[in-house]
């Protein structure tokens, strides 16, 4: 697998959608050090970053910091 | 093909807020418990949005929400060394957590934490859950097992987030125009960003997708690439980054 195949699946690879043979042939890939490959990872993560924040924002419920700051302070 | 796609950006509106951040990031990483409170602030309503999105529990997703600053309070460190975004470090984490467990949640093989979380709950919460839960899923289809709820890719990004996280600036300049690129999502072809959807909110692979939609794989598969290429032209166009290759 070259890089031209790879050109849109990094961005399904990173949301866990790519089937198990193209994510280990992606993963393979990307052990060899492609620089190109590398940075088109990065490019995906943000577009991953941008899909997420399609989700409407809601907050949490009022004692989930508290909570949070609780246990981490007992750690 | 450029090593260095995204030189020559326009100065973001947000590097400012985004370096400041990385400057939160590094004093969770010297046991700031102020710094993390502060992230908190700014980065829990947009994940509970996502994590209430994929698990369509409150609690469960208040549960994610914790886990996640959690690790960051673990790994701060770690993640400090790589340079890359502490915004798509939560944002991907979190995300990939609350699919683990709708997946794990599909298989039937929900942790035991899980369980007694669930098994624990008060009526109160239970009808809170089911207030807080979109109403678009009650509506969805069946969901089913799936026997790889944990796969390569969150192996990956567990164990590799120096390889995958985008830099601070890159995510600042997303931030800055986050409502153009919000409006090109929604001038994709409704099919495409239909199966999109059943990816990024419903931890559905290629297959799970065709087999939803009772569509062949190959139109599905053809159908989500056409969508990321959509989208990667969308943001050149919006964040002003368009290379000489593409």
């Amino acid at each position: 697998m070259d890089c031209r195949h790879l050109e849109n699946i990094y961005e399904l690879f990173l949301l866990g959608a790519l089937s198990h043979e193209d994510s280990l042939q992606l993963l393979e890939h990307l052990s060899q050090g492609c620089d190109h490959c590398l940075e088109r990872l990065k490019e995906a993560a943000r577009t991953v970053y941008l899909l997420s924040l399609a989700a409407k924002p809601v907050s949490p419920g009022p004692k989930a910091k508290a909570d949070l700051l609780r246990l981490v302070k007992n750690k | 093909m450029p090593s260095e796609a995204n030189t020559g950006f326009p100065k973001p509106l947000g590097a400012n807020k985004e370096s400041t951040l990385e400057e939160l990031l590094g004093r969770v990483a010297d046991l700031d418990v102020e710094a993390l409170g502060s992230l908190y602030d700014q980065f829990a309503p947009k994940l509970m949005g996502l994590l209430l999105r994929i698990l369509s529990s409150k609690s469960e997703a208040e549960s994610v929400l914790q886990e996640i600053f959690l690790r960051l309070w673990k790994e701060a460190p770690g993640i400090a060394r790589t340079k890359g975004s502490a915004a798509a470090w939560l944002v991907l984490t979190a995300r990939h957590a609350a699919i683990q467990r709708l997946r794990a949640r599909r298989a039937g093989r929900a942790r035991p934490a899980q369980m007694s979380h669930t098994q624990g709950r008060t009526k109160e919460e239970k009808r809170a859950d089911k207030s807080a839960a979109p109403s678009h899923r009650e509506h969805k289809p069946q969901e089913r097992l799936s026997p790889r709820y944990e796969s390569q890719t969150l192996s990956f990004l567990a164990a590799s987030p120096h390889l995958w996280m985008p830099r601070p600036e890159d995510i600042a300049l997303v931030d800055a125009r986050l409502g153009l690129l919000q409006r090109a999502l929604n001038q994709m072809p409704k099919p495409q960003r239909r199966a999109l959807e059943f990816a990024v909110f419903d931890a559905y692979t290629e297959s799970e997708i065709a087999a939803q939609l009772a569509e062949p794989l190959g139109r599905v598969t053809a159908g989500l690439r056409a969508a990321i290429t959509f989208l990667r032209h969308r943001q050149h166009a919006v964040l002003g980054t368009w290379t000489a290759d593409i």
